[in-house]
């Protein structure tokens, strides 16, 4: 799995554990350019959950001040701006949600 | 500081007089009023100047709580109390809705006036009597105000929920109250796209036998198949309007409104409160610890099915200007919520520590959304406000007072509250509320000051006059009376300096606060339960303070053997919660475990669930026939992320 596909996997399992149940990518519906807000995705509130968890399972440090649809509206965008950041990486316990 | 007198001082000043007395500080005036409950609610309901008739005398009967009675031979009726205010005008602004969506409408208390003798009128034309429940599903509304007011103006008992719950969670709610009457709206908006409730509209009445009217608050956008009259609201506008003289007047207790309160197991409580302890505790609360008046615009960011939805409704009867929000506080802008208040010039902002911390987390800076002026007093409630959330809002609001208010849906009111004239000291409410005897109970016996359990060692008249269906009052009494005889335990952890700053630190029964908003455990519980492979569950609180709200909800599975409990199994377990009950009663950590804690004669405990899953020394051990499990549950729950 390649570093986008373990984010692409990380947000959509987080999108069904805390927004969508088990249906995050049939909303998706395959386009990861598919705009979070206009779709009902995610709200603004979400976005700062959504951050929260990125920094605490990729090991990132993100400037609130670039929280804002440019760089979070949807699955793609989010890619393009956290893998490249410094010290990005996902763990294989980060990617397993359900505690057993 | 203005060099207007506070309405609190003016009281002070006037108590003092009438009654020879010198109060140094508002920690006497405060003991004072406890130690002379007569006097000082007497002379409350004096200043308030509500029209009333019958006698003042007596201000109390009974001795306990249990039998107390305030006002006995006074009556009242609670909407002419809030149309009918000494000079305010009727072309005052009485409320304006403002949403997600930009839409901006007022209207006076002229026009409210209108509104609600209407709704009023077609009400009692209908057959509606005194003491019938009028039940509403409804958003943040001038309707639903208006609604609202004209159902208690003819002694009719008003209870409401927000649209986002599920069906089972209002049947749970409303069936218990076999009402004649329900309001509803039949969608909402939130974050720019239209929710229709229609499908569940027509599953509540289709399971409420006792229904004979629906009355619709918006327009329809699809049809409503339900086998009881349906009337849309502006029917009920053109209804000639009763006069404001005309109204009937109830006694202090007659009910007014019935609330919820879930507790840990059963159907939710109905907690049943009267129109005077209501108004008079509001008013108090109002005009003495927040100076509201008709020269004040105040914004409370709220639902109708929470207390601080009727909170902020009896500020009509200090002339005040309410200004309601409905939809997404952050759509389409992160700072739309912030925006409303700029725009509008809210004097006095009610919010929570989840915005606030919404705020903090996505980095809004609101001197760059308007200079928000006109704003003298933030007010937050829900769950506890950190210091570094009360930094933040000095820092951002030109250190405007940041006043933390606490209380319940149980006396629909506040036991600490602001003081327009004292400091702010971080991290604190200002002081306790005046006339309630709010002590602390610890291992000391009950003191004025120091931490432990909040305890109220006096009646107050906000005290609920009763629990619907529960004739002989055991529940009402197991809820508050039992658990400290004498007193009335509220539930939450309180610490109050020698210098009387009180500090809420959260809740001390098993009762679960998501995002500020209270959830009883019995509800996740029911619908957990019912779902196949589960034998057993709890639900805890965990503190995780970077979470709007400062908390996170942690379900407790023990699995039937033979079902896998696999990641497709959580999912839908967590669907079926948010279907049936509401997203935020949803379990952000689903854990299985191999047992649940439980107490020698067999219960299952909470706390020692939640102290394990919080990382704190469990207290009670030695009161557990499993201790070892809370090592087992520490190490599968995973710890908040700091």
């Amino acid at each position: 799995m390649t570093e986008n596909e373990k984010l692409r996997k990380l947000v959509v399992d987080w999108l069904d554990d805390n927004y969508h149940f088990g249906d995050a990518e049939s909303m998706i519906d395959g386009d990861d350019e598919k705009s979070f807000l206009q779709s009902g995705i995610l709200d603004s509130l979400g976005f700062v959950s959504l951050v929260l968890f990125l920094e605490n399972n990729c090991h990132v440090a993100i400037d609130r001040a670039r929280l804002s649809p440019e760089n979070f509206d949807s699955l793609g965008k989010i890619i393009r701006f956290v893998v490249p950041m410094s010290g990005f990486h996902i763990t294989s316990e980060a990617l397993g949600l359900v505690h057993e | 500081m203005s060099n207007v007198p506070s309405q609190l001082q003016l009281f002070t000043e006037y108590t003092a007089s009438r009654h020879n007395v010198f109060f140094d500080g508002y920690q006497a005036l405060h003991q004072w009023c406890c130690d002379h409950p007569v006097e000082f609610w007497g002379d409350w309901l004096a200043c308030s100047a509500i029209p009333h008739n019958g006698s003042t005398a007596p201000v109390i009967t009974g001795s306990g709580f249990i039998d107390r009675q305030f006002f006995p031979e006074l009556t009242l009726n609670y909407t002419r109390c809030l149309l009918q205010v000494n000079d305010v005008s009727d072309d005052h602004p009485a409320v304006s809705i403002a949403d997600e969506s930009g839409r901006l409408v007022s209207v006076t208390r002229g026009e409210l006036r209108e509104m609600v003798l209407s709704i009023a009128a077609w009400l009692r034309h209908s057959g509606v009597q005194p003491g019938d429940r009028i039940v509403a599903i409804a958003h943040n509304s001038i309707e639903s105000i208006a609604a609202c007011l004209g159902c208690l103006s003819i002694g009719a008992v008003w209870s409401s929920v927000s649209p986002e719950l599920g069906v089972t969670a209002v049947l749970e709610r409303f069936r218990q109250l076999a009402p004649a009457v329900v309001f509803s709206n039949t969608q909402y908006q939130l974050n720019g796209s239209r929710h229709s409730m229609v499908s569940n509209l027509q599953s509540v009445i289709e399971q409420m036998p006792s229904l004979e009217h629906l009355i619709l608050l918006d327009e329809a956008v699809e049809a409503v198949d339900v086998e009881v009259a349906t009337h849309r609201l502006d029917d009920l506008l053109e209804q000639a309007a009763l006069s404001l003289d005309n109204l009937v007047d109830f006694p202090f207790d007659h009910p007014l409104f019935i609330m919820f309160s879930s507790g840990t197991t059963g159907k939710p409580k109905c907690i049943v409160h009267g129109a005077g302890g209501t108004l008079l505790e509001h008013l108090k609360e109002h005009r003495l610890h927040g100076d509201l008046s008709s020269a004040d615009t105040l914004l409370f960011q709220t639902s109708t099915g929470w207390m601080m939805w009727n909170w902020q409704l009896s500020a009509l009867a200090s002339g005040t200007h309410i200004v309601l929000y409905d939809g997404s506080v952050s759509y389409p802008q992160k700072s739309r919520l912030l925006t409303v208040l700029n725009d509008l010039n809210v004097t006095v902002f009610g919010t929570s520590p989840a915005y606030i911390q919404f705020l903090i987390e996505s980095g809004i800076e609101p001197e760059s959304v308007g200079s928000f002026s006109s704003l003298r007093a933030i007010q937050s409630t829900g769950s506890v406000l950190f210091e570094s959330q009360f930094e933040w809002l000095a820092q951002h609001f030109r250190n405007i007072p940041v006043q933390s208010v606490s209380g319940g849906t149980d006396m629909i009111g506040c036991l600490v509250l602001g003081h327009p004239d004292l400091p702010v000291r971080t991290g604190d409410s200002q002081c306790l509320s005046l006339g309630i005897d709010v002590r602390v109970l610890n291992e000391h016996g009950i003191g004025r000051d120091g931490t432990g359990e909040l305890v109220v060692v006096k009646p107050f008249p906000s005290q609920p006059v009763y629990y619907w269906n529960d004739s002989d009052g055991q529940r009402l009494s197991a809820s508050y009376f039992e658990a400290n005889p004498g007193c009335w335990t509220h539930g939450d952890q309180i610490r109050i300096t020698n210098d009387g700053s009180p500090r809420i630190l959260g809740r001390s029964d098993g009762t679960l606060n998501v995002r500020g908003v209270r959830i009883g455990p019995a509800e996740i519980m029911t619908v957990v339960n019912r779902i196949k492979g589960v034998r057993e569950s709890m639900i805890v609180e965990q503190a995780s303070p970077r979470e709007p709200g400062g908390s996170r909800l942690v379900l407790l599975l023990v699995m039937q053997s033979e079902v896998p409990f696999e990641r497709n199994f959580v999912l839908q377990l967590k669907k079926q919660v948010a279907t049936e009950t509401s997203r935020l009663h949803v379990p952000s950590i689903v854990v299985k475990v191999p047992a649940l804690p439980r107490t020698h004669n067999g219960k299952p405990s909470e706390k020692a669930a939640r102290d394990a899953v919080n990382r704190v020394n469990v207290t009670n051990r030695s009161a557990l026939v499993n201790p070892g499990i809370l090592e087992q549950i520490a190490q599968l729950v995973p710890e908040a992320p700091g």
